[in-house]
């Protein structure tokens, strides 16, 4: 049997990741399809995991019964199958797999506002010149229409495209989207638990932590929120990127709210960029209003909600809109009261007015088993109003939605944060404004600053 | 490691006189998740500590009237079975992170000592199948038995089989001994296992152990389920 080169090549695999049986798999690394590499190096006196290269405290010792030895493993990449030192990272080193040449594969007949084509333009000679290119988009500036052209030409050429974005929930948002624009692509989404796996596609959608897997695959990777936590904060991520990488590579940032490497890298021109100030509608940017709240961590630590919320509730310009509620953690979601709660009922069968009142108010967080499905939900119209932890802070787009940030002075809300927070309201042509406010005790800092970068690109828009 | 080993968030400990002069107090864990961690406090069934319960619960009631009177005789547990247990486990167990087995490694051992130490007690712990055992590289009951300080024999074996998470109760109840003997058997064994949830396994074990001469057999397990 011929061992498909699309399914193994640009990767480097654990052997349980690798479905072929024991004698086909023997048979293959004698033909030098694979090429062994140890799971864990040793370099000057230091152990690195070969995978994610991890180092120093990630890397654990354990008892293997399989070998008889204590040696090391690492816990670090741990959740995409262990790798340890008895054990051998597998690269496809057989036939180069051959993708396919698509004369038209974009079948997104959308248009683009000027300022988008003008950062498509750039996006698209980026990818033909195998350059390097940052994206600044305010949210809802239409990202992803804009990567269409690049993409596209990418395809024409046969190679291999690769969208990484830190946050799974965004992975599968857009997926559908890419699925439409490119309908005879062979197209995957990976994620933690995604029910795709092979990652044989020619466009692959994924985590940044799926980059792992691959190693010298991609011809174009575009990467998506660069400033999200866990991509910026996380050099094990970074590491990812540049494996996936082939050497002559094209790689696109975008993002919405630049952090300081990137800010730095605008200006000292290290970096070339193209920033689009404008919302794909042409609307501006809501501005986030602050309303202080006296006593607001104490009534929230007793799980009650500030007045101040309700009487914003009742003076809401457009009381149908679905609200998007962020708390700073899960153990403030989880402890409200039922009356607290039940407050909301009026304000929630006011914006649905079809569903018992009970199932129209709902809390997600980043462990919950039923995150996907209560977003889908929210995006129904199912869920009036929704409590969040920063998870829904990025990346996913609900047409018509106000926006509250209880306690926006705590550490979680950094000023990148707030901004993608204000970005959800007013999305849509239809709705393009919204309210955002931030109900606080005491202005921080990150409050200030998100306020005055968002005038700042309104005010950038407005002169255009 | 600043950052605990589990969620990995920060720790945020404060170093105090006390972490200098027993720095073995130091837990890898920070605060939320060490305090996660459901210590069992009652007694419950004398036989299996099954909690709610005061006297022998009716599951051992069944079995001592079964073919496995008697096999078994007791059961002592540390930790009760919630969602944060079954995760810890499950990444421990499942996605191999043996360093996590750690954590329990003085806890467990108080454990053993507390009930196994008036008699010359032998741990045996539950073995893994030789497939599943190349799957995992670890048998996170060896792990255990290791922390217990007494001495440890491989004193079973087990034919593959299906997972016995994967299975129902009543199916468990009925299946098949998947344990034969391997080695040496003692006179006085404490099986070691992660956790006693129907005591099926637990009573497989005890049941070839006693037919080979064993004479008195308990179990000493992490978790209730």
């Amino acid at each position: 049997m011929e061992i498909d080169p699309k399914r193994y090549g640009g990767k480097q695999l654990l052997r349980r990741e690798i479905p072929l049986s024991s004698s086909l798999f023997e048979q293959a690394l004698q033909q030098h399809c694979f090429k062994k590499i140890p799971g864990i190096r040793k370099e000057k006196g230091h152990a690195y995991c070969n995978r994610c290269n991890a180092s120093d405290a990630h890397l654990q010792s354990i008892a293997c019964q399989k070998c008889d030895q204590t040696h090391l493993y690492c816990r670090n990449c741990i959740q995409m199958g262990r790798v340890s030192a008895c054990e051998q990272l597998y690269e496809w080193t057989g036939p180069e797999p051959a993708w396919p040449v698509h004369t038209t594969p974009c079948a997104w007949n959308g248009e683009l506002t000027v300022h988008q084509q003008v950062a498509a333009n750039a996006i698209d000679r980026a990818i033909q010149l195998n350059d390097r290119l940052l994206i600044h988009a305010v949210c809802g500036a239409g990202k992803t229409e804009m990567l269409f052209q690049g993409i596209t030409s990418a395809l024409q050429k046969g190679k291999r495209v690769c969208l990484a974005t830190p946050r799974a929930d965004v992975v599968r948002e857009l997926l559908p989207r890419f699925r439409e624009a490119f309908p005879s692509v062979a197209m995957q989404a990976l994620y933690g638990g995604s029910p795709d796996k092979t990652g044989d596609g020619q466009l692959i959608l994924a985590t940044t932590h799926q980059l792992l897997r691959f190693y010298q695959a991609f011809d174009v990777l575009i990467i998506d929120e660069i400033d999200a936590f866990p991509y910026h904060a996380d050099s094990m991520l970074h590491f990812a990127s540049d494996k996936a990488k082939k050497t002559a590579c094209a790689s696109i940032f975008l993002t919405a709210t630049p952090r300081k490497k990137e800010k730095q890298a605008i200006k000292a021109n290290t970096l070339p960029h193209v920033f689009v100030p404008l919302r794909f509608h042409g609307q501006p940017l809501p501005v986030p209003s602050s309303k202080i709240c006296f006593g607001l961590n104490k009534k929230l630590k007793k799980g009650n909600l500030p007045k101040g919320l309700l009487t914003w509730l009742q003076k809401r310009t457009n009381p149908t809109r679905q609200v998007l509620l962020f708390l700073p953690t899960v153990a403030l979601a989880d402890s409200l009261q039922k009356d607290a709660i039940s407050a909301l009922y009026p304000f929630a069968k006011k914006i649905q007015s079809k569903n018992p009142a009970e199932t129209l108010i709902r809390t997600v967080h980043a462990a919950d088993k039923e995150r996907e499905e209560k977003v889908q939900a929210f995006r129904n119209r199912e869920i009036a109003i929704i409590l969040t932890t920063t998870i829904l802070e990025r990346g996913v787009t609900f047409p018509s939605v106000d926006v509250a940030v209880l306690d926006a002075a705590h550490d979680v809300f950094d000023e990148a944060a707030l901004v993608q927070i204000a970005g959800r309201a007013g999305r849509s042509p239809a709705d393009p404004t919204g309210e955002v406010v931030f109900f606080h005790e005491g202005r921080s800092r990150a409050m200030d600053q998100a306020v005055k970068a968002i005038q700042d690109m309104n005010h950038r828009a407005s002169k255009l | 490691m600043n950052s605990c080993m589990y969620c990995g968030e920060l720790k945020n400990a404060k170093p105090m006189w006390a972490t200098f002069f027993w720095p073995e107090r130091i837990t890898s864990l920070c605060a939320t998740c060490a305090s996660s961690f459901h210590l069992l406090t009652e007694q419950g069934c004398p036989t299996c500590m099954k909690q709610a319960e005061s006297d022998t619960c009716s599951d051992c009631l069944q079995w001592e009237t079964s073919d496995y009177q008697a096999v078994l005789d007791r059961n002592v547990s540390l930790y009760g079975y919630d969602h944060f247990m079954r995760d810890y486990v499950a990444q421990w167990k499942y996605r191999g992170d043996y360093a996590l087995g750690k954590v329990f490694e003085h806890t467990f051992q108080q454990l053993f000592q507390q009930h196994f130490s008036n008699q010359p007690y032998v741990a045996v712990p539950i073995p893994l199948s030789d497939e599943r055992m190349q799957e995992r590289g670890f048998n996170q009951a060896a792990e255990l038995a290791d922390f217990t300080g007494a001495t440890a024999i491989d004193a079973l074996a087990r034919k593959h089989g299906e997972k016995q998470s994967k299975r129902r109760k009543w199916d468990r109840m009925k299946a098949n001994n998947p344990f034969y003997l391997s080695g040496e058997v003692p006179r006085y064994a404490v099986l070691i296992d992660d956790i006693y949830t129907t005591g099926t396994t637990l009573r497989h074990a005890a049941q070839v152990l006693k037919e080979n001469g064993a004479r008195k057999i308990a179990a000493c397990t992490l978790i209730r389920g």
